[in-house]
């Protein structure tokens, strides 16, 4: 695109060429760059290109990787209990603590009661609720989309999955939806052409037969190494042997992949299992009985990616209760809900475990059964089409 | 001791002959190696041998297998090099016509003047008729500085961080710029034109931290950007995002 830029003298005491001014504008807090807008007309369009937006992201995620400390969450209740309620509010918080930041409104109605966040992705998020309604939203400038209906007939039990693909520098919305066992029906969504494609169902596999997809709920689905990981039930072979593997789908060829889970991982005596990530890589998190008396968490983490060997169990965090995953940070802490049905009247109760240290967080600021997504501030989506301020 | 000797030994036998001496050494399995003889006498074994004069005037046997001599030769070799290349020194010129004597190793933290310096450019003298003496001595301070704590031969490719645990001169980077608006600007320009990314980073960053808090008009005020909206424009725009106002 082609910005008009003002001549201005080079060598002049004092005066910075355009873009030097820029490099610097790149530095700034998402706020500040929104008030450049308002400087000039050429400033305004320069800030609105991918190239800017592309560069400013980038010195975001440096200056994180400098300061480990601050990571951020945003979390959304799932279910209301007021069926009047439709705006759910999320909460920012800081990743390791929980401790609240601050509080946003969603800015878009969700008609039905079940919502999730989908997925988050260098600062902009993906929400849907039961009514197959999604919307992409990016908190730190204002401004959201809803996407357009499926391009599929019908959807039934569905999955969704939300990536960045780095080779278009756009984003995908990946929905599975399960017709039937063993009958699925795969559509993409791309940030870019801002429509859905189906892609069928079998793409990349041959011999398997895929009877369901995991939705991994609560936990959003996650992104490793360019792919959407969901565990699935597999049926194989003459004698329809069913096991349970990973399904990866590759976001830049949009075909699947399998990946074995490890060994000994899962078995019939396994209540639920999930992924997630945990520091850049795959992690699988088996909610499984213990030797003393309650329950436990066992997470393994494959760290070379594609390499079955490399599954290793990292932790195991015990339970003396009946714990619900809730959430699974990027650098290990395990939040886990009591439903109260004895001690208190009624309502949540929250612990968040250090995985590493074992280290219990009693009644961190969480008060709902909720969505948990990846928090950063940027400006993506600042140049998207057909998107709606507030 | 006596590797210091040695090469005490080796640096005046370089002054005394113009045309570097050379012996010959030979490996057991007979392959032949002619090094100059400064280099071959990093060896002590071998040093002695030629002091006492018992060897022949073209080659010593040596009971090492070739690839072993080979190997050590080579590396006795490039640290020779090693040696001579950080004495090696370039002039830079400003443009009220000052000049600076550096290190070339710490010239070369600029990518501009390293091309210069490769291209074969560099006579005797760098001109640099867009930076001003005052300026291309912080330059060359913040080089000297970075190169350093780098400590190695190669240009210290380590960026500007805000993090004091990865980078162990974030108070020295602090001080340094804590000048005058005009000096930082001209840090900046100097950073771009010479290319020395790290410099350019921690000015830049600098000025974004020195932004954060500003009006509008105080930003236009300190680049020199003239408003060309009209107030109907000017007005339309701050309601869109009016929360960034706040």
């Amino acid at each position: 695109m082609e910005v008009a830029r003002p001549q201005q003298p080079i060598l002049r005491q004092g005066y910075l060429p355009y873009d030097i001014v820029l490099n610097i504008l790149a530095r700034l807090p998402v706020k500040s760059v929104i008030r450049f807008r308002y400087i000039s007309k050429s400033y305004n369009s320069s800030i609105t290109t991918p190239n800017f937006i592309s560069t400013h992201l980038k010195n975001i995620k440096d200056s994180h990787d400098n300061d480990n400390d601050n990571g951020f969450v945003i979390h959304m209740p799932s279910v209301t209990d007021n069926i009047g309620f439709q705006r759910p509010v999320c909460t920012v918080a800081l990743d390791r603590t929980f401790d609240r930041i601050s509080e946003l409104g969603t800015p878009f109605d969700f008609h039905y009661i079940y919502t999730q966040i989908v997925g988050s992705c260098n600062g902009l998020l993906c929400f849907a609720n039961s009514a197959n309604v999604v919307y992409l939203w990016n908190p730190s400038i204002r401004m959201f989309k809803k996407l357009p209906g499926t391009c599929l007939g019908q959807l039934k039990h569905v999955t969704l999955g939300f990536a960045y693909h780095p080779e278009n520098n756009d984003y995908k919305v990946v929905r599975i939806s399960c017709l039937s066992l063993s009958t699925h029906e795969i559509e993409v969504y791309t940030l870019s052409s801002d429509s859905w494609r189906s892609v069928g169902r079998t793409t990349g596999l041959t011999a398997t037969n895929v009877m369901f997809y995991d939705k991994n709920n609560p936990l959003p689905i996650p992104l490793v190494n360019g792919a959407l990981h969901w565990v699935s039930n597999v049926v194989e072979g003459e004698e329809n042997r069913r096991s349970r593997m990973i399904m990866a789908f590759d976001v830049n060829s949009e075909r699947f992949r399998e990946l074995a889970l490890p060994d000994g991982s899962v078995d019939e005596n396994t209540f639920q299992t999930f992924l997630a990530l945990f520091k850049g890589k795959l992690a699988l998190i088996a909610w499984e009985p213990s030797e003393q008396p309650g329950t436990q968490y066992s997470i393994w983490v494959m760290k070379e990616y594609g390499v079955i060997e490399s599954w290793n169990k990292l932790f195991v965090v015990p339970f003396e209760r009946v714990a619900h995953c809730i959430a699974f940070t990027e650098y290990g802490s395990l939040l886990v809900c009591y439903i109260n049905d004895q001690v208190e009247a009624q309502g949540f109760k929250f612990v968040l475990v250090d995985t590493e240290t074992l280290h219990e967080k009693k009644d961190p600021d969480i008060q709902h059964y909720s969505s948990v997504a990846t928090f950063m501030e940027s400006l993506v989506l600042f140049d998207g089409a057909n998107v709606v301020s507030y | 001791m006596a590797s210091s000797s040695t090469s005490v030994v080796v640096s005046n036998k370089e002054k005394e002959n113009k045309n570097t001496k050379k012996v010959t050494l030979k490996s057991s399995d007979g392959e032949s190696f002619e090094v100059d003889e400064s280099v071959a006498m990093e060896s002590q074994t071998i040093k002695h041998i030629i002091e006492d004069g018992h060897y022949s005037s073209l080659a010593l046997s040596l009971s090492v297998k070739t690839t072993m001599a080979s190997s050590s030769t080579s590396v006795v070799v490039s640290n020779k090099e090693k040696e001579n290349k950080n004495t090696k020194k370039v002039t830079l010129k400003s443009s009220d016509g000052e000049s600076f004597e550096v290190d070339e190793s710490v010239a070369m933290e600029s990518q501009t003047i390293k091309h210069i310096i490769e291209d074969g450019c560099a006579n005797n003298e760098i001109p640099l008729p867009n930076v001003t003496s005052g300026i291309l001595s912080r330059v060359i301070e913040y080089c000297k500085k970075h190169k350093e704590a780098a400590g190695e031969s190669e240009p210290s490719v380590t960026s500007y961080t805000s993090n004091s645990t990865t980078n162990p001169l974030t108070e020295w980077d602090t001080e340094f710029v804590k000048v005058d608006q005009n000096t930082l600007f001209d840090l900046i320009l100097a950073a771009n034109y010479l290319d020395i990314k790290g410099l350019l980073d921690l000015t830049c960053k600098t000025v974004a931290d020195m932004m954060k808090g500003k009006t509008p008009q105080e930003i236009r005020e300190t680049f020199h950007i003239k408003n060309d909206y009209t107030p109907e424009e000017e007005a339309e725009v701050r309601k869109e995002n009016q929360w960034a106002f706040e």
